[in-house]
């Protein structure tokens, strides 16, 4: 929330933006309540998920506080981790499904831990570190990372061939 | 308590009621992809990692957003991918039975009370 820091301006417009990929979120999980229009509810939350990146990267720009090895870390980043992502999720076996998504959950865990741990660090760095910020670092840091190890280790499971 | 705090906290609790009443209807045929799609959409986490390069200047806001954008991109990508699947597996399932018309009739109990007939699932209590 650091970029939103109480002048709403651009930011609240993006804000915006996102209340509505929120309600897009919650329209496919409904969409999912019957195998008919389950595929269709995925879409709609696929769909979300795109506004919402293509929000975040327009306020990004508008912010122009990216530097240039900022935007090529986030790229590169991002789209090494998205063709794993593919790749795995394309290639794997069907009776193996469970486990994957477990994997997805981890780095998923991982990666909002990682993303509170900066949170934390950048408001150090700048002096702004409260009482309330503390708090949500640590519990955001545990569940996060109680995430990530817990799922690693569900993926490693029920496995009859080994993975993970 | 400041303005920002209870405003989140109206928003996780309205959040709770919300998640309750779209996740408690969803029939136990769809709970695997279910859990697949609410992981995938947890993915959101991603615009978070992006969120770092707006203050990230040095070595460690760097490493921490690579690595915080890889893990959300794999999370986001492979878990729409891996749910589009199970659900394609679910489709091809239903014709091989007696046809689909039943599977795509609008009345959705129906639909998914032979579904799981046909997949020999028994769903125990179906709401209603």
């Amino acid at each position: 929330m650091s970029v939103f820091n109480g002048h709403v301006g651009f930011a609240g417009y993006i804000q915006l933006v996102y209340v509505g990929v929120a309600a897009l979120f919650v329209v496919g999980l409904h969409l999912m309540n019957s195998p008919a229009t389950a595929r269709r509810g995925n879409q709609v939350a696929l769909t979300g998920m795109v506004i919402a990146v293509i929000a975040t990267l327009v306020l990004m720009g508008h912010e122009g506080t990216v530097t240039t090895t900022g935007w090529v870390v986030l790229i590169v980043g991002s789209l090494l981790g998205s063709a794993v992502g593919l790749w795995a999720a394309r290639t794997v076996q069907m009776t193996a499904m469970p486990q994957l998504v477990s994997a997805f959950n981890s780095v998923g865990g991982g990666a909002a831990a990682l993303v509170a741990i900066y949170g934390y660090y950048d408001a150090e760095s700048r002096g702004a570190v409260l009482g309330t910020t503390s708090v949500f670092t640590v519990l955001d840091v545990l569940i996060g990372a109680v995430t990530f190890s817990g799922s690693i280790i569900a993926a490693g499971k029920p496995s009859s061939g080994g993975q993970a | 308590m400041s303005a920002a705090l209870l405003t989140d906290l109206t928003i996780f609790i309205l959040a709770l009621l919300v998640g309750i009443e779209v996740i408690g209807k969803v029939p136990a045929t769809l709970h695997t992809p279910l859990m697949s799609a609410t992981n995938a959409i947890h993915g959101i986490v991603l615009v978070g990692a992006l969120l770092i390069g707006v203050t990230a200047h040095n070595a460690v806001g760097y490493v921490l957003a690579f690595i915080a954008s890889f893990f959300a991109g794999a999370n986001v990508v492979g878990g729409y991918t891996v749910t589009g699947r199970m659900l394609k597996m679910f489709r091809k399932k239903a014709p091989q039975g007696e046809g689909q018309p039943e599977l795509e009739s609008l009345d959705g109990h129906r639909g998914i009370r032979g579904l799981a007939e046909r997949i020999g699932i028994g769903i125990g209590r179906t709401p209603s």
